[in-house]
């Protein structure tokens, strides 16, 4: 079990994006079992699909799927450069749009920075459900 | 995890995915490709359907201009929801989004009156983005399978239709006659290289030009 990776000191929180829960590991080493009845090949490519299946969904489908499990169809995702994201979706009949920035920093990977954007835009909306706003009454 | 169930997943994945890629991106409709495989049965058994309305968005570029990007895809999706809503789900057509604000509606002749009633309410949609409100409309042109026409023809024959119905404005059903095709008009743009300045041209469609030929303001060649 890999350790979750730690964001840079200076940034607050953010949940990360879903990693994939598709059974990669397994249904590779059967392919390939099949495809060649060679038992190494076929516990390679299990661990390339091991690898593979832990991988997180890209930003805009992280956010898609993570949206729709709370009712909010997402209209469009707008990437802003490298280090910010804006999302248009549709609630009640009502767009609403979100955009979140990360915070500046030198150490960030990219894998941070989707994270952190998703996990954010996630927050926004979660505290945008929990007013207590007519519109977002179903 | 056992074999069979990861079989299954990967059953689920592939047919999810077989979903995935007919879907439009932007509405609930059906894509291009969704729409190219519709062709093959489009007008062959009493059951199919028959129709081809072509709808275009009315206002998209100014409301881009004034609202932005997020405000011309909320306006698209209002108007593909919409579709969605009143021709898909209650008069049992097919529809799909084919490019930015075009949409290509399928349905039988003899559910065209209930139609042009239900399009009628493409006058003016309401769009609301938090405390914004603006309004977008659609309008249409229909044609029929007459004279075994390919798909394509028949499609170009609504789109011809639908220009028609932009200048009469949202809401408006205009089917495609002989008439429609012998005074139709389109606009051409163009920038001229020499000035820059942008160009437009109102033409006849039976003209068959595909571009602006001379500037408007220093009359050079284009």
């Amino acid at each position: 079990m890999s350790e979750t990776p730690k964001y840079p000191m200076e940034w607050e929180d953010r949940q990360r994006r879903p990693r994939q829960v598709l059974e990669l590991s397994l249904l590779g080493a059967v392919a390939t079992y099949a495809a060649t009845s060679n038992v190494a090949a076929s516990l390679g490519a299990g661990a390339i699909g091991a690898a593979l299946g832990n991988q997180p969904l890209t930003l805009g489908e992280a956010l898609r799927r993570t949206f729709s499990e709370k009712g909010l169809r997402v209209v469009n995702f707008y990437r802003l450069g490298r280090f910010a994201a804006k999302i248009l979706f549709l609630f009640n009949g009502v767009y609403w749009t979100l955009e979140s920035h990360t915070p500046t920093s030198a150490e960030a990977t990219l894998e941070d920075i989707e994270d952190w954007l998703y996990g954010d835009l996630v927050k926004q909306v979660d505290d945008l459900l929990g007013q207590d706003d007519m519109r977002l009454r179903p | 995890m056992t074999l069979k169930s990861s079989l299954d997943s990967l059953a689920k994945a592939f047919a999810d995915f077989e979903i995935a890629v007919r879907l439009d991106d932007k509405t609930p409709l059906k894509n291009a490709l969704a729409l190219s495989e519709s062709v093959e049965s489009f007008a062959t058994t009493d059951g199919e359907p028959n129709v081809i309305v072509f709808a275009d968005i009315n206002n998209l570029k100014f409301i881009n201009g004034k609202y932005g990007q997020t405000g011309g895809d909320a306006a698209i999706d209002k108007v593909g929801t919409q579709i969605n809503d009143l021709f898909v789900t209650s008069l049992d057509a097919q529809a799909f989004r084919t490019s930015g604000d075009e949409f290509i509606i399928l349905t039988q002749e003899e559910r065209l009156d209930e139609f042009r009633g239900l399009a009628a309410g493409f006058e003016t949609l309401e769009v609301v983005i938090h405390e914004e409100v603006f309004t977008v409309a659609a309008s249409f042109g229909i044609a029929a399978n007459v004279n075994e026409l390919a798909f394509e023809e028949i499609r170009e024959r609504a789109e011809t239709a639908c220009k028609k119905a932009k200048l009469k404005g949202g809401g408006i059903c205009v089917e495609w006659t002989e008439d429609i095709a012998r005074t139709a008009i389109e606009s051409l743009r163009s920038n001229c290289h020499s000035c820059n300045a942008a160009t437009t041209v109102i033409v006849p469609v039976e003209r068959n030009l595909t571009s602006v030929r001379y500037c408007g303001v220093c009359g050079e060649a284009l």
